[in-house]
C-alpha cells in the first residue's frame, strides 16, 4: 500500500434526505480515501447513492431538503456518533462556509456531470462559461482569461478551439460537450476530479475518446479522480481502487485486481454473472432477482439479504453486517465473511 | 434456398426534409436511412447496431410505417408494407409490433397498466369479450413476470390490483415488462425492440433479456433487435448489421461478425467496448472526431474521414473519397462495404 496520507479521507458519510414517504438514507455511513494520482471507481447501479454521495463531497447536496448529517445530530430519536468528516488536505469541508467552500469547489475539487447539455448553460457561449472560471478562481483579466481558456480547449482535444469558444452548447455535440465540461472542471488544474458517469450518455467510440483523454490528463496534472460508474467495463479501464455499494452502502471495496479477479460479496458476484459478454451466447443470464429497496425503507438487516440467493435465515436478517478486511486484502460487508478466514 | 423469409427489405429510404423559411421551402434532407437492405428469416433474430444517430431507431420504424419511408420496400410475409391499403396495414400491424427504449415516456401516465395491454386487442381481436380480455391480460402479466414477484396468497386478487395501477408505481425493469406485454397482445409474429434494455440497471438488464430468450421461443417470434450494446446483441441475436450514417455497411451471422470483422468501422467499433476485465486488450483503435450530420454527408466512403485504413493508406484515400465502396461478399453469410476490403478479397481471389 501506499504511503503517502491520503488527499481527501471520507468518513462515516451519512447524506439523508427528507422526501414526502418519509427519511431517505441515500448515502447510509460511508468511508473511503482518495490519493493523489489515483483513480477510485463508485461502482452501483441506479439509486444506490453514488451520485448523493459525489454531491455531499463538493457540498452540492440540495437543501433543505438534503443534508450531510454530522455528530451529535438528532436523527429520527437516534443520536449519531460517528457523523460524517470529508477532510481535504487537513481541511474539514463540512466546517467551511458557503463563501469559504466556494474556494474550494471548482478550483481544487472540481465535478464532471453525467449529462453535457443539461449542466452547461445554454444561454452562454462556451467561451464565457469557460472564462469565467479563470477569471473567478485565477483572477485573470479577460484576454488572459480568453486565451488560457483557449490552450484548455486545445488540451481536451476540440478542433477550432477558437471558433468553439463563441458557439452555444447545443452547437456542439454530445462528446464536444462533454469535452468543454472536461476544460472547465480541469481549467484550474483541481487536486480531485469528481466524475460522475462522465460517458454514460455517449456513444462507444466517443467513450474511448474521452476515457483516454480523461487518463492522458491525469498523468499530466496528477489528479486524483473519484469516477461513479455502473460500467464494469470502464471500471476495468481506469481505475486502481474500487468501492461498490449497494443501497447507501459500500459493500465491497478493494484495488481493481481484487475485485475482478475474485469478487466476495454476493451482489458484486452477481452483477458479474449479468454481465452477457461472461456466458455463452443466447443461454438464459444469471441476474440479481428482485429489485433495490427503496432507500425510505431500507430494511434493518443485510440490505441485500432480500435479493441474495445465499443469505443465512436468522444470521442476514438479523443485523447488519460490517465492511471487514478479508485475507486477500478487500474489504467485504456480507455475514457469510463476518470470520476473516485464518 | 428455401428459407421462409418474414421480413425482406429492400433498398429502404427515409429522407426527412428540412424546411426553411416563410413559405417552408425544402431546402435538403435528412437522410436518416439510406439505402438499408436485409432479410429477416422466421424465427430469427437479426441485431441493429450502431452509434447514436446513425438511423437504427428510423430503420425499425420505418418497417412498422411509423416514420415515412420515402423509398424502397418493406416485404412482409411477401407483401409491400410501404404500398398497403389502410385495412392491409391494420391487419400488419396485429403482426407487427414494437418494444421501445425508454419505458419511462413510452406508457401513457393517465391509462392503468390493464387498459394499456388491452387497447390493442380491442382494435385487433374485436372477437374478445371485455371478460376475455381481462383474462388474457392475467395471461400476459404472467407471462412477462409482473405477478410472480407478488408473493399473496389471494393471486386473484393480486392480477387484478396489477392491472389496475397506473405506470408511475413501477420501476423501470417492471415498465419494460409491461412495454413487452402490450406488445405481445396482439398475438405479433414480428416484434421491433429499439433499445429495450439501454434503460436499465445491469442487474434488471439480464432480467429483461431472459425474458426476450423465454418469450422469443414460447412465441415463435421474430425480432429486429435495435441496439448499441454489442455484448447484448452478441448474446440475443442470430446475425448483425452494423449501421453507420443510414447505411449498413457490415452485415454476418454473429459469431463471423465478431470473429472476424471486415470493415475499419466494425473494428473500431468492437476494439472501443471496455471489458470488464483487467486483462488488457491490445491495440485500441480509437476513431477521432464524431459521426458526420446525415444532412451533408461525406462523399464517397462516408466513414473516410474517420476511417484509419482510409487516412493511413495514400492509394486508398483518393478512393475512399470519391467512391462510394462496392458491397463485398466476404463468405455467403457475411458482407462489407468498403473499398480496403475489396482490394483484399481482389488480392486473395488472385492468390488462389
Amino acid at each position: 500500500m501506499n504511503a503517502e496520507a491520503p488527499l481527501l479521507q471520507v468518513k462515516h458519510l451519512r447524506t439523508y434526505y427528507r422526501t414526502r414517504s418519509g427519511l431517505s438514507r441515500a448515502v447510509d455511513d460511508i468511508s473511503f480515501s482518495l490519493k493523489k494520482g489515483q483513480t477510485l471507481a463508485l461502482l452501483g447501479e441506479s439509486g444506490c447513492g453514488k451520485s448523493a454521495t459525489a454531491l455531499s463531497l463538493i457540498r452540492l447536496v440540495p437543501q433543505p431538503a438534503g443534508w450531510v448529517v454530522r455528530a451529535g445530530e438528532v436523527v429520527e430519536t437516534e443520536t449519531v456518533t460517528a457523523g460524517s468528516e470529508l477532510i481535504f488536505d487537513g481541511t474539514e469541508l463540512l466546517d467551511l462556509s458557503e463563501p469559504q467552500m466556494r474556494r474550494y469547489r471548482g478550483k481544487r475539487i472540481s465535478m464532471i456531470f453525467q449529462e453535457p447539455l443539461t449542466s452547461l448553460n445554454p444561454v452562454y457561449t462556451v467561451g464565457n462559461q469557460l472564462i469565467e472560471v479563470f477569471a473567478l478562481h485565477q483572477n485573470l483579466k479577460k484576454p488572459a482569461a480568453r486565451a488560457a481558456a483557449l490552450e484548455m480547449l486545445k488540451k481536451v482535444g476540440i478542433p477550432e478551439p477558437e471558433a468553439r469558444l463563441d458557439e452555444y452548447p447545443h452547437q456542439l455535440s454530445g462528446g464536444m460537450r462533454q469535452r468543454v465540461m472536461i476544460a472547465i472542471a480541469l481549467a484550474c488544474q483541481p487536486e480531485v476530479l469528481i466524475a460522475d458517469e462522465p460517458t454514460t450518455a455517449l456513444d462507444v467510440t466517443i467513450q474511448a475518446q474521452i476515457l483516454d483523454l480523461l487518463r492522458g490528463l491525469q498523468k499530466e496534472f496528477g489528479m486524483a479522480i473519484l469516477l461513479i460508474t455502473h460500467d464494469l467495463g470502464v471500471v476495468a479501464e481506469m481505475a486502481d481502487e474500487v468501492a461498490v455499494m449497494y443501497a447507501g452502502k459500500i459493500v465491497e471495496r478493494g484495488t481493481v485486481q481484487q475485485i475482478f479477479e475474485n469478487p466476495l460479496h454476493p451482489y458484486t458476484q452477481g452483477l458479474f454473472a449479468s454481465l452477457p459478454s461472461k456466458q455463452v451466447r443466447g443461454q438464459k443470464l444469471a441476474t440479481i432477482e428482485g429489485i433495490v429497496p427503496a432507500s425510505t425503507k431500507f430494511p434493518t438487516y443485510c440490505r441485500f439479504f432480500d435479493r441474495c440467493t445465499c443469505g443465512k435465515p436468522g444470521l442476514c436478517d438479523d443485523k447488519e453486517p460490517l465492511l471487514l478486511r478479508q485475507v486477500s486484502g478487500a474489504d467485504v460487508a456480507c455475514h457469510l465473511y463476518a470470520e476473516p478466514a485464518s | 434456398m428455401t428459407t421462409d423469409l418474414l421480413l425482406d427489405v429492400k433498398n429502404l429510404q427515409t429522407y426527412f426534409p428540412i424546411r426553411k423559411g416563410l413559405l417552408r421551402q425544402v431546402t435538403g434532407y435528412v437522410k436518416a436511412v439510406d439505402g438499408v437492405s436485409f432479410t429477416i428469416p422466421r424465427g430469427k433474430t437479426l441485431g441493429l447496431v450502431g452509434e447514436s444517430g446513425c438511423g437504427k431507431t428510423t430503420v425499425g420504424k420505418s418497417l412498422l410505417r411509423l416514420a415515412p419511408a420515402t423509398g424502397g420496400e418493406v416485404l412482409f410475409e411477401g407483401k409491400d408494407i410501404l404500398q398497403a391499403t389502410p385495412q392491409a396495414l391494420l391487419q400488419f400491424r396485429s403482426k407487427a409490433q414494437i418494444v421501445f427504449q425508454d419505458p419511462y415516456s413510452s406508457l401513457n401516465p393517465r391509462i392503468n397498466i390493464g387498459d394499456i395491454i388491452a387497447e390493442g386487442m380491442e382494435i385487433h381481436r374485436p372477437e374478445l369479450t371485455k371478460e376475455q380480455r381481462m383474462i388474457e391480460v392475467k395471461n400476459l402479466l404472467d407471462k412477462v413476470g409482473l405477478t410472480a414477484a407478488d408473493n399473496a396468497q389471494n393471486m386473484e386478487a393480486k392480477h387484478v390490483n396489477v392491472a389496475e395501477k397506473y405506470p408511475h408505481e413501477f420501476s423501470g425493469g417492471q415498465r419494460q415488462r409491461i412495454g413487452i406485454a402490450r406488445a405481445l397482445a396482439v398475438k405479433p409474429t414480428f416484434i421491433v425492440c429499439d433499445e429495450p434494455v439501454s434503460a436499465l440497471d445491469l442487474s434488471i438488464q439480464a432480467q429483461i433479456l431472459n425474458l426476450l430468450i423465454d418469450l422469443r421461443e414460447q412465441e415463435a417470434l421474430t425480432l429486429l433487435f435495435i441496439s448499441h450494446d454489442l455484448s447484448v446483441v452478441r448474446h440475443l441475436c442470430d446475425e448483425v448489421a452494423v449501421m453507420y450514417l443510414g447505411r449498413i455497411v457490415e452485415q454476418a451471422t454473429t459469431e463471423e461478425l465478431f470473429r472476424a470483422p471486415q470493415h475499419p468501422y466494425t473494428q473500431a467499433l468492437l476494439s472501443a467496448i471496455p471489458e470488464a476485465t483487467i486483462i488488457r486488450k491490445q491495440g485500441r483503435i480509437v476513431l477521432t472526431g464524431d459521426v458526420p450530420s446525415p444532412i451533408n454527408p461525406p462523399s464517397g466512403c462516408p466513414f473516410h474521414p474517420r476511417c484509419p485504413v482510409a487516412q493511413g493508406d495514400d492509394n486508398l484515400r483518393q478512393l475512399c473519397t470519391e467512391e462510394i465502396p462496392p458491397r463485398v461478399q466476404v463468405d455467403p453469410t457475411h458482407w462489407a462495404t468498403c473499398h480496403h476490403v475489396a482490394a483484399q478479397n481482389l488480392k486473395l481471389t488472385q492468390a488462389i
